[in-house]
């Protein structure tokens, strides 16, 4: 017998404005979230999925974006009837909610424990003060925040993202709501922060009963804590289960293709690669920082962001450089290009130290090594209509731009796009093409070593596998050597043919992907591996339909 | 650097410029701000043919005739004519080829020199940078107008020697807009992209980064641009800008200052159009801002 739902939503539908893509931000929608169960909503971006949450909280950015039909019962009231003033009661009192960017969701200007103190104060404004304070000391307990007077003591920009994260769940639980809604809460957070959050939450979950609805775009992380799923695509749902159903015995061929395209944790064994070596880099050094005061600036702090590192690349391999953010993996790539200055070490390139080169003498060696960047809507010049964008770097080097331009409608082919795309603008194109462009853009220099820098961190899960395996299949193809940047374990576990773990601007552990996945020498890997979320539930092969 | 593209069309241009109008358009205050500068304009280029009178002619027989709608008016001189009879109709209409000659000319010689000065900095972080902006600085403390006639007292009283003077106090601006702009630019990936592809410091700077600093530069241009018009009035009044019998309004407030309680209509009406000029190039960057720059839309 199952109890009573906590809330019920029934046949909800938000509309969109009149030129908007779709009419509806969420179609006809309808679920349950019971007691003591974490209700995970998934989807790809712009499925609509945090539209759901937000309607339930009355955030919709108003007028343009309204509930047009159906309810959201709590507690016997519709949600969507609720006054303003009644909204304020029951947010944060009876609904908590937590979000994606701790930066920017706490007040940066005033202490944490002001911040806590508010929420009871906005809530029971009878309450003594000496309640509170004890409320608060141990609410901050409760969210693993070792000392609670220091921490409260702080300003956010203080603390870690992590602990920031922390403060946030202890707001959003301090009055004891009865559901919680967190919409990608672990997403901007390092792997192993992110293994502890999720714990916190799956724990707090249980011990005060809650309903917790889940938002998130990551299968790893659902199977670590979902007991129920729902997927959603394109405001509507298109599947919903138990999580065990889901994950392992999709029916949807949404579901089925979503799944299909998570990464593997398993690292398959590949042949060793003995060709010709393309880089080596040895004993690479980079100091940030660190420099005497001048007249006007102040002296700032000394950042280590690569100690000793060595690597080498072969034709045809590709190395993955991975750890969590601040370990300098995006340094190495970026003083491997020449992009920073570096403090010591060299970098031999096809046999020869190109740190030591001078501006005119690195030009030959700007045609040989190329990059592809995170960000896509960054990375593309806006003002610049993607031919010219392509060939750019010929242009640079002297080659006819008719010859040139003949050459990127190629490579745009490869890359799987249309050759009339060359006439538009970058944001004329979604994330992922415009990660195509980019990487149509590398090739056209005919480079032998690609530095690709978390490229495809910032895009959706299916686009992710196809930028993944046009890369495998390009650099196959073209036998280039590549440094794949990445904090994402699974991605690095498909591509990669060798794995360089780095810590705090130190490689721990280096070699081939397979023994490093399967059996991990160093203590920071190890845990590295056991933060992965979803490590316990193997991707079930879904190829044979 | 523009190679002719087989078949290269121009549609995302105009397509861009027609999203960028209905921005501007939906702004009235802007769109009426264009109205009164175009006609303004078109009235300054054909200054000869429209005209009535020579500016400078001196009517004597009929000094100091009130506007022709108020009582002792005549129809032959519309807005009446100064203290040494000139006709007041034919010296706005040529003092308005002045205002936009002193708008056009600062402001270009601004934005060369700004600009320039501003991707400077902003490419060579350290010592020049420093030089750059400390002196922009020191410009920027004293008061402007105090600055320039400071500058007009050295360079000696003429229209040519205010302009210089009144471009070398908005300098700053576009030096500190640039260069804060072009920062934001230089972090972001693309212009990484360019740099391994061996790109020169001219071409990163020119071709990749200025073209994305051009919104804010546009509308400071134009906001300046009514300044530069004002500050030129300022300097003609206190009789260090534009000299006697020049048709230039500041001047010609000057000229009318000892009237101002006998016959107050010689200090109204080119009064009145200094204010309007610099009301409607004000409306229009205020429209060019909700056009070219998206951040700053106020949320309607």
């Amino acid at each position: 017998m199952r109890p009573e739902p906590i809330i019920r939503i029934n046949d909800l539908s938000i509309s969109l404005p009149p030129r908007a893509e779709r009419p509806f931000a969420v179609q006809n929608v309808s679920f349950d979230v019971y007691p003591g169960e974490i209700l995970c909503i998934v989807g790809e971006s712009g499925s609509g999925k945090s539209m759901a949450s937000n309607a339930i909280m009355g955030l919709l950015p108003k007028p343009h974006v309204c509930v047009s039909q159906g309810q959201i019962l709590f507690q016997g009231r519709d949600l969507c009837k609720l006054s303003d003033t009644g909204m304020q009661n029951i947010r944060g009192r009876a609904i908590g909610m937590i979000f994606q960017e701790p930066m920017t969701a706490l007040n940066p200007v005033m202490k944490v424990y002001k911040q806590l103190e508010e929420v009871y104060r906005c809530h029971n404004s009878g309450t003594p003060r000496k309640t509170i304070a004890a409320n608060i000391i141990a609410m901050l307990d409760d969210v693993g925040l070792p000392d609670p007077e220091i921490i409260g003591n702080s300003y956010p920009f203080e603390l870690s993202g992590g602990q920031r994260q922390r403060v946030m769940i202890a707001m959003a639980l301090a009055l004891e709501p009865d559901i919680l809604i967190a919409d990608e809460p672990t997403t901007a957070l390092d792997v192993t922060t992110q293994a502890q959050i999720l714990a916190m939450i799956a724990d707090l979950q249980k011990k005060r009963n809650m309903g917790v609805i889940f938002i998130t775009h990551d299968f790893g992380v659902v199977a670590e804590i979902a007991d129920r799923v729902i997927v959603m695509q394109t405001g509507k749902i298109v599947e919903q289960g138990i999580a065990e159903d889901i994950l392992n015995r999709p029916t949807h061929p949404y579901t089925r293709q979503l799944i299909s395209t998570v990464p593997h944790l398993g690292a398959q064994k590949k042949p060793e690669i003995t060709s010709q070596v393309v880089v080596t880099v040895s004993n690479l050094n980079k100091i940030y920082g660190g420099g005497h005061r001048g007249w006007f600036r102040k002296a700032n702090r000394k950042v280590h962001a690569s100690k000793d590192v060595n690597l080498e690349i072969r034709k045809g391999e590709t190395l993955g450089l991975v750890g969590e953010s601040g370990s300098g993996k995006s340094t190495v790539g970026r003083c491997i290009i020449r992009l920073h200055g570096t403090n010591s070490g060299q970098v031999l390139f096809e046999g020869k130290d190109i740190l030591q080169l001078s501006k005119p003498q690195m030009m030959p060696v700007r045609k040989r090594i190329q990059m592809i960047f995170q960000d896509p809507y960054a990375s593309l010049n806006p003002r610049r209509k993607i031919g010219d964008i392509i060939t750019e770097g010929p242009t640079i080097h002297g080659i006819p731009k008719a010859v040139s331009w003949k050459k990127a409608e190629e490579l745009l082919e490869i890359v799987g796009m249309e050759k009339s795309a060359l006439k538009r603008y970058p944001h004329e194109f979604s994330g992922g093409q415009r990660q195509r462009i980019g990487i149509a853009r590398a090739l056209a220099m005919e480079p032998a070593l690609l530095i690709a820098d978390e490229a495809v961190s910032a895009l959706d899960v299916s686009v992710q596998s196809q930028v993944l395996a046009l890369l495998d299949d390009i650099k196959k193809k073209m036998d280039l050597a590549m440094l794949f940047v990445t904090h994402d374990l699974r991605v690095a576990a498909q591509i990669c043919d060798k794995t360089a773990v780095m810590k705090l601007g130190e490689i721990v552990e280096y070699g081939n992907t397979y023994d490093l996945f399967h059996n991990p020498q160093h203590a920071y890997t190890k845990s590295l591996l056991a933060a992965v979320p979803g490590k316990n539930w193997t991707v079930p092969n879904l190829s044979i339909a | 650097m523009n190679i002719d593209i087989p078949d290269k069309d121009h549609s995302a241009m105009r397509a861009a410029f027609l999203s960028f109008w209905t921005e501007f358009k939906a702004n009235k205050g802007a769109l009426y701000g264009l109205i009164f500068i175009a006609i303004l304009g078109v009235v300054a280029a054909f200054a000869d043919m429209i005209s009535p009178y020579s500016p400078i002619q001196q009517y004597r027989d009929t000094l100091k005739l009130p506007p022709a709608w108020v009582q002792g008016g005549d129809w032959a001189f519309l807005f009446g004519t100064d203290a040494l009879g000139r006709d007041q109709l034919s010296r706005i209409i040529f003092g308005a080829r002045y205002s936009f000659y002193i708008g056009f000319i600062v402001i270009f010689f601004c934005l060369t020199v700004g600009v320039f000065l501003g991707l400077i900095a902003a490419f060579n972080r350290g010592f020049i940078e420093n030089v750059i902006m400390r002196t922009m600085d020191i410009i920027l403390a004293f008061p402007s107008l105090l600055m320039a006639l400071a500058l007009v007292a050295i360079l000696g009283p003429s229209l040519e020697n205010a302009m210089i003077a009144i471009a070398i106090v908005y300098i700053p601006h576009f030096v500190r807009l640039t260069r804060a702009q072009a920062l934001s630019e230089l972090g972001k990936d693309y212009v990484s992209s360019s740099k391994t592809m061996g790109a020169s410091t001219l071409r990163l700077m020119f071709i990749n980064v200025l073209p994305n600093c051009l919104a804010p530069l546009i509308v400071q241009a134009t906001m300046s641009f009514s300044s530069a018009i004002l500050d030129a009035a300022a300097l003609g009044f206190l009789g260090m800008g534009a000299q006697p019998p020049t048709p230039e309004w500041g001047t010609m407030l000057a000229d009318s200052r000892q009237y101002i309680l006998s016959d107050p209509w010689l200090m109204t009406i080119p009064g009145l159009f200094i204010l309007l000029t610099v009301l409607s190039i004000n409306l229009i960057g205020d429209g060019l801002r909700d056009g070219l720059d998206p951040k700053m839309k106020s949320n309607k």
